[in-house]
């Protein structure tokens, strides 16, 4: 029997088969209408951040004379722009704060997650083709799988396919190349149709874009493929149909539902982050430490003697600057190291716990992929991150030229020194620049390193499978 | 036969098989994972609001003191109503642990001044690590609504169908002496199987976990719920062993029914609800609200000049601000109520919606007697305006400098601590309830019908 009459003969039965035939169905359907859903809600989102950056932008300008300290505290907010791929995968984004005030004195964190603007109920994952091809794909796949070659046993029809003259291992790959084929049919589609929209996306593709994609499709094909080894494999090896889809029920569970909250489990337990309150207490601390505005402080002290040796006069009233804008640079300076402090701190917590998680996805490729495709997409913790570091970036540069213009000019009115409007319009403006997609490489590479070695995996398991078979023949 | 013989030689032969033991384990594991996590949570959720209450009783404290005993410069005088502050704190759900429902998304405390708006008023409490809350959380609800029910249908999927593919179906008949028994026996030794190691995880919960208003009762519902759940689910599984189909197709289906029921629709459901009742904008209500309080800001100070020097100055500086806060409030109020108005819009689909799924409806009514819900939550945070208005309009007599703030003045300004509703039924109960009698009922006669086949 050739390849091309097995997978007549599967394909047919595939046909015949309703219940299999609506199940790919919905599943497509599925997935078209996460692809909908996702390119009207990325498309407003986009809308509205540029909307919003455009009028905040116009408040800056428009806020008159004013204390150049006053502007700083009121200062500007960073919006995440979403990329073209988070029509695809979400990743971290629902979680992660899309907004972040860069005011004075303090490194905000991210506010206005989306998941505070929900109100669902069972929500075990944001409808997405991501999800739809991660989760539920490999069920599908593996339902198809499960009566591919021990459907054949239980017929009989095996020995007589081996007794025909096909080898084992090939009828097992033939098998797996027959899955392979019916899983085509049915996601190749989503993945074109995936491609498709994320070309409708409002964020132009680039280069970078186009090269994010293809990897994202490629990664997705080699877990589907992964999944095909899989699902084969175990049809091979069980006795009945019946029980190869029990276990791969069961495996999917695990590996799919349990396993990643497990880790997530262990991982706060192992490292818990600190709540907030101890978060800003411990930041508060440690910025009153230094207060250079306590005109008996140490740290005024030694301000105050630094100027005044650096501009070689005896008295502030001589200085030729104004020492206010010295004292809210210097103060800034301080809060500078007890945030890059405090927040490397967090960071240290948060990849502990993901070094947690990460172990769960030894029991579940699902996790390495969702880390794999998010980290491609840009809205995985990484992209976040860098989001988050360039806001705080441009926060001290504006701080740091308003303060600068102060110091200049405020002589000794102080703080009841108005700046002339013109100084808004040199401050820029905030512009996150997305990093390429191998800046940000690292943050997954394990992952992939781990999803590569479940190819192999499950590529050897086929192989023992076909052995076994073979054994079974003799 | 008599029942308990029925029961041990069921149980017996149910164990021979290795599904039973690997149900037990995972049924265990999970169930262990969800008493760790779950005890962690709640302990965390009662440290952080015994340390928010006493970090407000200790600043109102210091403000008392210095007013009781004179020490206050002028300055800060003048300043007092800008100082006074009062909490606001949601009682910790009473089984924050069982279902931790949206416990982890929203805010749990608030700290009530004048110069906090309903737009700010719950800011930097966000801190999660987003990639770990991607992941979800496996509490015990979880395991009620989503693996208990798989573990059911592994364990039922061939309860019946099997007997009839593998022509045994007589033979066990004819030992049970009736269907109905025979149905009891294997119902009760798989529910029981399935539900032991829940019950023992809430049992340890209850125990461990700390001491909350009316917690027995809301476990005691709770466990309700989940057994209402687990009837349902075997129920289906019962009706679909009655259909006169094959083991492998009575387990396709079932497993499609738990698929479709509880990730399909209710990803569905929740992804339509957010379609149809978009939030407005969180961004454009953050470029709004500085908009406003530049605009208003100008505005105010163009038509009031102030003139006065030192503390007069100070006093006007406060009553201004004042001034312009509430202007401001007024200005974002009609968003803040859209946001309301959108999120209650999307309560309202799911509630309707999840009928078609009714592990929507379970999980619902579990997070519901947890009182970790979202409608829990709104209430909450429409309390916590109030209260927060409530402080303004009377704090604000002093900031206008119509009253002096004195001890009793202060003491007349309240914290909003509501106490723990008590657990009631949840209302859409019924329909799980119906559905699972329904299924019960029709498999029953179907099954006495065609067993002897």
């Amino acid at each position: 029997m050739s390849t091309a009459a097995l997978l007549r003969k599967d394909g047919l039965e595939f046909l015949r088969d309703r219940r299999l035939l609506g199940a790919s169905a919905l599943v497509l359907l599925l997935g078209l209408l996460a692809l909908l859903l996702a390119l009207g809600q990325v498309t407003a989102y986009e809308r509205d951040r540029r909307a919003a950056e455009e009028q905040d932008r116009a408040t800056w300008l428009s806020q008159g004379a004013r204390n150049p300290h006053g502007a700083a505290h009121f200062n500007a907010w960073a919006f995440r722009p979403l990329t073209a791929l988070a029509l695809l995968e979400p990743g971290v984004t629902p979680h992660a704060g899309a907004a972040i005030w860069m005011e004075a004195h303090r490194q905000d964190l991210a506010s206005a997650r989306p998941v505070e603007d929900r109100a669902g109920t069972l929500d075990l994952g944001t409808l997405s083709l991501a999800w739809v091809l991660q989760v539920l794909a490999p069920l599908l796949l593996g339902v198809l799988a499960a009566g591919l070659v021990a459907r054949e046993r239980e017929r009989g029809t095996l020995r007589s396919m081996l007794a025909a003259g096909l080898r084992p291992t090939s009828v097992v790959a033939m098998k797996a190349r027959t899955l392979g084929v019916l899983g085509a049919v049915v996601l190749l589609p989503l993945l074109l149709a995936g491609a498709a929209t994320v070309a409708m996306a409002p964020a132009s593709l680039d280069a970078d874009g186009v090269q994010r994609l293809v990897l994202w499709l490629l990664a997705h094909a080699g877990y589907l493929a992964l999944v095909v080894c899989l699902a084969v494999a175990l049809s091979a090896a069980v006795a009945t149909a019946e029980r190869a889809m029990l276990l791969w029920v069961g495996g999917w569970a695990l590996a799919m539902l349990i396993a990643p909250r497990l880790g997530a489990t262990i991982a706060d337990a192992a490292a818990p982050l600190p709540t907030p309150r101890e978060f800003w207490a411990g930041i508060e601390a440690q910025l009153g430490e230094a207060d250079v505005f306590d005109p008996e402080s140490p740290a005024t002290k030694a301000l105050q003697s630094a100027t005044l040796a650096r501009y070689g006069v005896a008295r502030i009233e001589d200085l030729p600057v104004n020492f206010a804008g010295i004292q809210l640079d210097a103060a800034e300076a301080h809060g500078n190291e007890v945030f890059d402090r405090a927040y490397g701190k967090l960071h240290a917590h948060e990849d502990r716990q993901r070094t947690w998680m990460r172990i769960a996805s030894l029991l579940s490729p699902m996790s390495a992929l969702q880390n794999v495709s998010a980290g491609l997409a840009g809205t995985d913790t990484a992209h976040q991150r860098e989001f988050a570091a360039q806001a705080e970036a441009h926060r001290r540069l504006t701080v740091g030229l308003l303060n600068a213009d102060m110091t200049r000019n405020a002589g000794r009115a102080d703080f009841e020194y108005k700046a002339d409007p013109l100084l808004w319009t040199t401050i820029p403006e905030f512009e996150y620049r997305s990093p390429s997609w191998w800046m940000k490489a690292r943050a997954w590479a394990i992952d992939a390193t781990v999803l590569a070695a479940w190819m192999l995996l499950a590529a050897g398991l086929l192989r023992r499978a076909g052995r076994a078979l073979a054994k079974e023949a003799a | 036969m008599s029942m308990f013989t029925l029961l041990r030689l069921d149980a017996r032969r149910m164990f021979r098989e290795r599904l039973a033991i690997a149900v037990l384990v995972i049924g265990a594991t999970c169930a262990a994972a969800a008493v760790i996590a779950g005890s962690a949570w709640i302990d965390r959720l009662v440290a952080e609001r015994t340390a928010f209450l006493d970090e407000s009783a200790t600043a109102e404290r210091a403000l008392r003191d210095g007013l009781v005993a004179g020490t206050l410069s002028e300055e800060d005088r003048v300043l007092l109503p800008t100082r006074i502050t009062r909490p606001a704190a949601l009682p910790v759900p009473t089984l924050a642990d069982f279902s931790i429902g949206r416990s982890d998304v929203e805010p749990t405390t608030a700290t009530l001044r004048t110069r906090f708006r309903p737009d700010t008023l719950f800011s930097n409490y966000q801190l999660d690590h987003a990639e770990r809350a991607l992941r979800g959380r496996l509490d015990l609800a979880f395991v009620v609504v989503v693996v208990a029910p798989l573990l059911l249908i592994a364990l039922g999927y061939g309860v019946f169908a099997g007997d009839r593919d593998r022509g045994t179906a007589r033979l066990i008949l004819a030992q049970a002496g009736s269907p109905m028994a025979l149905l009891l026996a294997r119902s009760i030794n798989r529910l029981l199987l399935v539900l032991a190691p829940v019950a023992l995880a809430a049992s340890v919960l209850l125990a461990t976990g700390p001491d909350l208003p009316h917690r027995d009762s809301a476990a005691a519902l709770w466990l309700l719920v989940a057994a209402v759940g687990l009837l349902l689910w075997w129920g289906i599984v019962l009706l679909v062993n009655s259909l006169r189909i094959g083991a492998e197709s009575a387990g396709l289906l079932l497993v499609a029914l738990w698929v479709v029921t509880v990730f399909v629709f209710p990803a569905a459901i929740n992804a339509s609800a957010q379609a149809l009742y978009p939030p407005p904008s969180r961004l454009a209500q953050i470029v709004d609200a500085r908009a406003a309080e530049q605009r208003v800001t100008q505005q105010y100070e163009r038509d009031h000049a102030t003139v006065a020097e030192g503390l007069e100055a100070l006093r006007a500086r406060v009553a201004t601000n004042y001034r312009i806060g509430l202007r401001i409030e007024g200005e974002l109020a009609p968003g803040v109520r859209a946001f309301e108005a959108q999120l209650a819009g999307q309560r309202r689909v799911v509630s309707r919606a999840q009928m078609v799924s009714p592990p929507m409806v379970l999980a619902a009514a579990h997070d519901r007697i947890a009182g970790t819900d979202a409608a829990a939550y709104a209430r909450w945070r429409e309390g916590t305006l109030a209260a927060l208005t409530a402080i303004k309009q009377h704090i604000g007599q002093a900031s206008l400098g119509q009253r002096v703030v004195d001890v009793a003045f202060m003491d007349a300004a309240r914290p909003y601590t509501p106490d723990a509703p008590r657990p009631r039924w949840p209302g859409g109960m019924a329909w799980p309830v119906l559905l699972a009698a329904a299924a019960w009922l029709v498999a029953w006669r179907r099954l006495r019908r065609i067993l002897p086949d």
